[in-house]
């Protein structure tokens, strides 16, 4: 007996479900969790070749062992820091998400101005971060005086950011239909 | 995709949390020291308060401690630096740069002076200054100790910080005490390496 069902490509599309605000939050959350660990993973990984390096050539007491040590406790640490930095991160994805929801939904459809969308909320959160955090760390963040440290916890953190904020909101538009 | 990652990235950090608490972690709180390295009162001891997590560690150094001095009495941020990662000190806005060379106009330490570890805020107290043998910065103590071959055993001792608390010990086993082992560690085979001319 012949199928009457039609094949998904020649069947009407179905609106999309509208999407809950838990939803979107969530998802924000994991995104930028996801942003951070993998920041965390690839410094971890940076860190440990280059102490490792460094070690090595130290001539430590008992080479093999040292090494492992090193190399262990470097990668265990920056995912660790990750973890504890997930307190920060994820607060900021889930605002991130909702914001660029709440514009999106107000926008033609369409994935461009979604990113657009996307890139200009990370854009103003970084901003505001900027414009509040001399306060309180002092010049301790400052590009001139201390270029590590500002690259380290802002600088390559907020490229990862708007990248993130960028691919999520394309996500979205696409669950938006 | 991402449940891939973040299956992966947990299996990742369960293995890691294994190793470090089952190996790592004994082993690096005596890092290259003897028994009787580790039973061993040191000049610095006294300065230990109570509460505290104490590790030792050791290595020898092919070098004489007349020739190990120069170098340890200049440790310090805005000084000699403490021969470890600067790179990671830096990440801390520390403004550490390890010297390559002795500076005649940093050898001259005296009980009582700072030494710092971050520019203008963390620092410790000189507590004990034995030239050629003890350098202590309140109970953490740099101790020399001349072998017969003439070599010398450096001897480390590290007391934490008081562990009143949960959130004190768990800050101090999760992220202090790894991070304090690179860096110490770190810093001694710096040491070593300027001590024995091959920096």
């Amino acid at each position: 007996m012949a199928t009457t069902a039609l094949s998904p490509a020649i069947s009407p599309r179905a609106a999309p479900a509208p999407l809950a605000v838990s939803t979107v939050a969530g998802q924000g959350a994991v995104w930028a969790a996801t942003a951070a660990m993998l920041y965390a993973l690839v410094f971890g990984l940076y860190a440990a070749l280059r102490a490792h390096l460094f070690v090595a050539a130290a001539r430590p007491p008992q080479p093999g062992m040292d090494l492992a040590a090193f190399d262990v406790t470097l990668l265990y640490l920056a995912l660790m820091f990750g973890v504890q930095l997930l307190l920060v991160v994820v607060p900021l994805g889930v605002i991130t998400a909702l914001l660029v929801w709440g514009i999106t939904a107000r926008l033609p459809r369409g994935r461009g101005f979604a990113v657009a969308a996307g890139v200009i909320v990370s854009l103003a959160l970084c901003a505001g971060i900027g414009y509040f955090l001399p306060t309180l760390t002092g010049d301790r963040m400052s590009p001139t005086v201390y270029p590590a440290t500002f690259w380290f916890w802002l600088g390559l953190p907020a490229i990862f950011y708007v990248l993130t904020a960028a691919l999520g909101a394309a996500r979205l538009a696409r669950r938006l239909g | 995709m991402l449940r891939r990652f973040w299956m992966s990235l947990a299996l990742l950090l369960l293995l890691l949390i294994a190793l470090y608490l089952g190996a790592v972690h004994p082993y690096i709180m005596r890092w290259g020291a003897t028994d009787a390295e580790l039973a061993a009162t040191y000049p610095g001891d006294p300065f230990i308060p109570p509460d505290v997590v104490v590790s030792t560690r050791a290595l020898t150094i092919h070098a004489p401690p007349e020739a190990i001095w120069p170098w340890l009495v200049q440790i310090g941020q805005g000084r000699g630096g403490f021969y470890t990662f600067d790179w990671l000190e830096n990440l801390f806005a520390a403004d550490m740069h390890n010297a390559p060379v002795i500076d005649p106009a940093l050898q001259g330490l005296r009980p009582g002076e700072k030494i710092y570890y971050q520019k203008g805020s963390f620092y410790a107290t000189t507590s004990v200054v034995e030239p050629p043998r003890v350098v202590a910065l309140d109970g953490w103590s740099f101790n020399l100790i001349p072998q017969e071959d003439g070599t010398t055993r450096l001897v480390v001792r590290y007391p934490s910080f008081p562990i009143t608390n949960r959130l004190a010990a768990f800050y101090y086993y999760v992220i202090f005490e790894p991070a304090h082992f690179v860096m110490e560690a770190g810093m001694m085979l710096g040491l070593k390496a300027r001590a024995e001319g091959r920096l």
